[in-house]
């Protein structure tokens, strides 16, 4: 949470370095200047202009997952970054592409049934569909791909192997953007997580620990202007 | 309690069409069309009006009705009326004036100079998008009313929750979330014969609202994803939304570009009312949706993609012979095809989504009754070359595939990258096309030797594939006369217990000889192949027979297909 804070404090020093710069419109030899034009919500609320605000963007993004179900049992939250590639499509859809980080953190009080480290590489596509195109713009996202698990030192089994997997996985959420600047913004987001870990099989007594969870996600915009 | 229901929603749909079914609602296109209703306005306003008389010539006497042609003749043009649209559309050229009578001519040119304002265009509601109305269509039409009706339509007398699937509440949606994704126990025919069919609907929730085929692609992954996570009491299952997804989005695609091709939207009377009702049968939403806009009714222009460049609808039956997987007999039956080519594959003025698409659909005379059914649809396609003699293109497709009879049970969902060839050959009529594909299945399943899930059934693997394909055909005058093709698919058993990888392949060899332009005769030979390699663990399944543990050797099987039919187009 704190990093998350840490982004919007961020942004705010950005927008409010801003301040000072002219409202002109945008010219591309004044390109670098533009890109931190404040934007006045005010005034450009519900413009023409703005409903070409949407565009190829670039963000980098901090997620924190609180887990469910039976994976919750033995991991309690996770955390990962992603950078993600956002290629605009007319006239509401963002096409997603990203990669990242992510560590599940293996509940202290638990002494089998887990691993200790477990780590993966998400490797997603998809896309978001903006319903509203402003200086604030909330949005629908669905994500999908896989994730390269690496998980290893299985509590209470020495024995166990470690295991490095490829599983699906699965996100839908609904989120927004804010744009302070022309080029910056944040985003803020809420998602339902749903990856294969391992499935249920009542016939070799297999009880399913599929990795579900809520994730809170942050972060940062750079938006390419068309 | 159902029936009130059902008659309240049937009356509430009623209530919309009636509101909209007002007759002679007129619709300028892109051009001006004049009918007599318009015409009788347009002499009203005119500053000699009551002078004009309009009396037809002998061709348009014998075009329209004794009671049109009397009530024409005899009344003044202040006194034409609605019911005379049943005249048709004029246009202001004056070759269509022509088949009014010389005098009338006269008149009406000078009518004509003068016009009215050119009434506002009617923009079709399937060119704009209406995210309220698919939204609406998507949770009500085709969520919530399925579930009432399955929730309160019928007894249910089985007290096991499993069975129970509708009495959903708060903690079975919770429950849901929590488990996550599954893969259900469900028989083939609903997983891979229902679904698609259920996610065309959800398909058309956007399709008819005037989204494109990729945007509603995700309405239908949104409503499989909806119906799955909050209408069932069971575990979400993710072959249900795949299959429900994609195979939804090709056949709603497949289903909305037949109902628009049967629906005449310049069509009027009892022939409007038959074309409405056809494209309704191919798909209800869409019905649905012009019900409540009323343009049931509207004349207006098609679209102008509504005809393909090429379309052909075939009929066959004959018999077929192939061995029973199980019993190792082979069997004779009666078989029965649908073949469907819509558009052509090396036509790119037009690239958009299923612009090009093949379906073909099968019924044999022994259970099950529909023994297959395969689509392909173009998604993308780029011209490599384009040659007089030789043209060129990569594609990708989205493809179904449903193989359901004694020999073998597969079925998938399927991206297919291809290249395809044409070749003109000597004679101009003559051409040779060839492809090659790569399969990426998000999705198949097929049989399983040993596996039976003791509760709901299912005795099939499912899993993700990877694939190949191949084939060449030879056509002549729109018929092929010779058509070999071969596909392979390999598939990982994700599905539990996920103990067994499968090598599917099948063939077929088409020979067709024309016996008159509109009829052929066929003859061919194919096979289904499929080999199964297990690894479950020793004592893992069951002799249901002996209670012993029961050993668990890979599987080859392998089914000749023979046969002999009649072919004949229909268009």
């Amino acid at each position: 949470m704190k990093i998350i804070l840490l982004i919007i404090v961020f942004c705010f020093s950005i927008t409010g370095l801003s301040l000072s710069q002219s409202l002109t419109p945008l010219k591309l030899s004044d390109i670098k200047k533009e890109s931190l034009e404040i934007v006045n919500p005010v005034i450009k609320a519900g413009s023409s202009d703005y409903k070409k605000e949407l565009s190829d963007q670039i963000f980098v993004t901090y997620s924190y997952i609180q887990n469910l179900g039976n994976f919750k049992d033995y991991y309690s939250d996770g955390q990962g970054f992603m950078l993600n590639y956002g290629k605009y499509f007319p006239n509401s859809w963002l096409a997603v592409v990203r990669s990242g980080y992510f560590k599940q953190n293996f509940k202290v009080d638990v002494d089998s049934g887990g691993f200790n480290n477990f780590n993966y590489i998400p490797i997603h596509f998809g896309g978001r569909f903006y319903v509203y195109k402003n200086v604030f713009m909330p949005y629908f996202s669905f994500m999908n791909g896989i994730n390269i698990i690496s998980a290893t030192d299985f509590v209470g089994d020495v024995n166990h192997d470690d295991e490095t997997t490829v599983k699906y996985a699965f996100q839908v959420g609904f989120g927004f953007d804010v744009k302070f600047t022309r080029n910056f913004g944040v985003n803020a987001s809420i998602n339902y997580n749903n990856s294969f870990w391992e499935d249920s099989d009542p016939g070799i007594g297999q009880e399913g620990k599929m990795m579900t969870g809520f994730e809170y996600v942050g972060g940062l915009v750079y938006n390419f202007n068309r | 309690m159902p029936i009130k229901k059902t008659t309240l929603l049937i009356l509430f749909v009623l209530f919309f069409a009636g509101v909209n079914f007002s007759p002679g609602q007129e619709t300028a296109g892109s051009k001006e069309v004049l009918t007599l209703k318009k015409l009788s306005e347009k002499i009203s306003y005119a500053e000699n009006g009551d002078k004009i008389k309009l009396t037809l010539n002998s061709i348009t006497r014998e075009r329209y009705s004794s009671s049109v042609i009397k009530s024409f003749s005899n009344k003044s043009n202040k006194a034409l009326s609605k019911k005379y649209d049943d005249f048709g559309d004029l246009t202001s050229k004056d070759n269509n004036l022509l088949t009014l009578s010389p005098k009338s001519k006269y008149s009406l040119k000078n009518v004509i100079s003068n016009p009215l304002p050119t009434p506002e265009k009617y923009v079709p509601w399937e060119s704009t998008k209406h995210f309220g109305w698919a939204v609406f269509d998507e949770l009500f039409f085709n969520i919530a009313f399925p579930w009432a009706l399955a929730r309160f339509g019928r007894d249910w007398d089985s007290p096991g929750q499993g069975e129970r699937w509708p009495f959903i509440g708060w903690q079975s949606i919770w429950s849901n979330l929590n488990n996550g994704w599954n893969y259900d126990g469900d028989n083939f025919q609903t997983n891979y014969f229902a679904h698609p069919f259920g996610g065309s609907l959800f398909f058309n929730s956007g399709r008819s609202n005037g989204y494109n085929f990729w945007e509603s692609g995700a309405f239908a992954l949104a409503g499989s994803f909806i119906w799955e996570h909050f209408m069932e009491t069971n575990q979400p299952a993710i072959n249900d939304w795949v299959n429900t997804g994609l195979n939804g989005a090709a056949f709603g695609e497949i289903l909305y570009r037949l109902s628009t091709m049967v629906t005449d939207n310049t069509a009027r009377g009892s022939h409007r009312v038959w074309t409405e009702i056809a494209g309704g049968l191919f798909n209800p939403v869409r019905l649905f949706q012009r019900l409540v806009t009323g343009e049931v009714s509207r004349v207006f222009p098609n679209p102008e993609w509504r005809k393909p460049d090429y379309f052909n609808l075939n009929l066959d039956a004959g018999t077929q012979v192939f061995t029973n997987d199980s019993s190792d007999v082979k069997e004779l039956e009666g078989m029965f095809e649908m073949n469907i080519v819509y558009g052509t594959p090396f036509e790119h003025k037009r690239t958009t989504p299923f612009s090009h698409f093949a379906f073909n659909f099968g019924i044999g005379t022994t259970s099950p009754t529909v023994q297959n059914m395969h689509a392909i649809g173009s998604l993308v396609s780029f011209q490599i070359s384009d040659k007089k003699t030789a043209k060129h293109s990569l594609e990708t497709t989205l493809n179904y595939d449903y193989i359901n009879n004694v020999a073998l049970i597969y079925g998938n969902a399927a991206f297919v990258e291809k290249l395809n060839s044409e070749y003109i050959l000597n004679n101009k009529d003559l051409r040779l096309r060839t492809n090659l594909g790569l399969r990426i299945i998000p999705m198949a399943a097929t049989s399983d030797d040993y596996f039976l899930d003791s509760t709901d059934g299912r005795n099939y693997d499912m899993g993700q594939a990877l694939g190949a394909s191949a084939g060449f055909g030879l056509y002549k005058d729109g018929w092929s006369i010779l058509e070999v093709a071969y596909a392979m698919d390999y598939l990982w058993t994700q599905s539990e217990p996920a103990f067994s990888e499968h090598l599917v392949q099948w063939g077929e060899a088409r020979f067709q000889l024309p016996l008159k332009e509109y009829f052929v005769f066929g003859l061919s030979f194919g096979f289904y192949k499929r080999n199964s390699y297990y690894h479950y663990p020793d004592g893992f399944i069951i002799d249901p027979n002996t209670g012993q543990p029961k050993a668990t050797p890979d599987v080859g099987f392998q089914s000749p297909l023979i046969r002999a039919y009649f072919k004949t187009r229909i268009f």
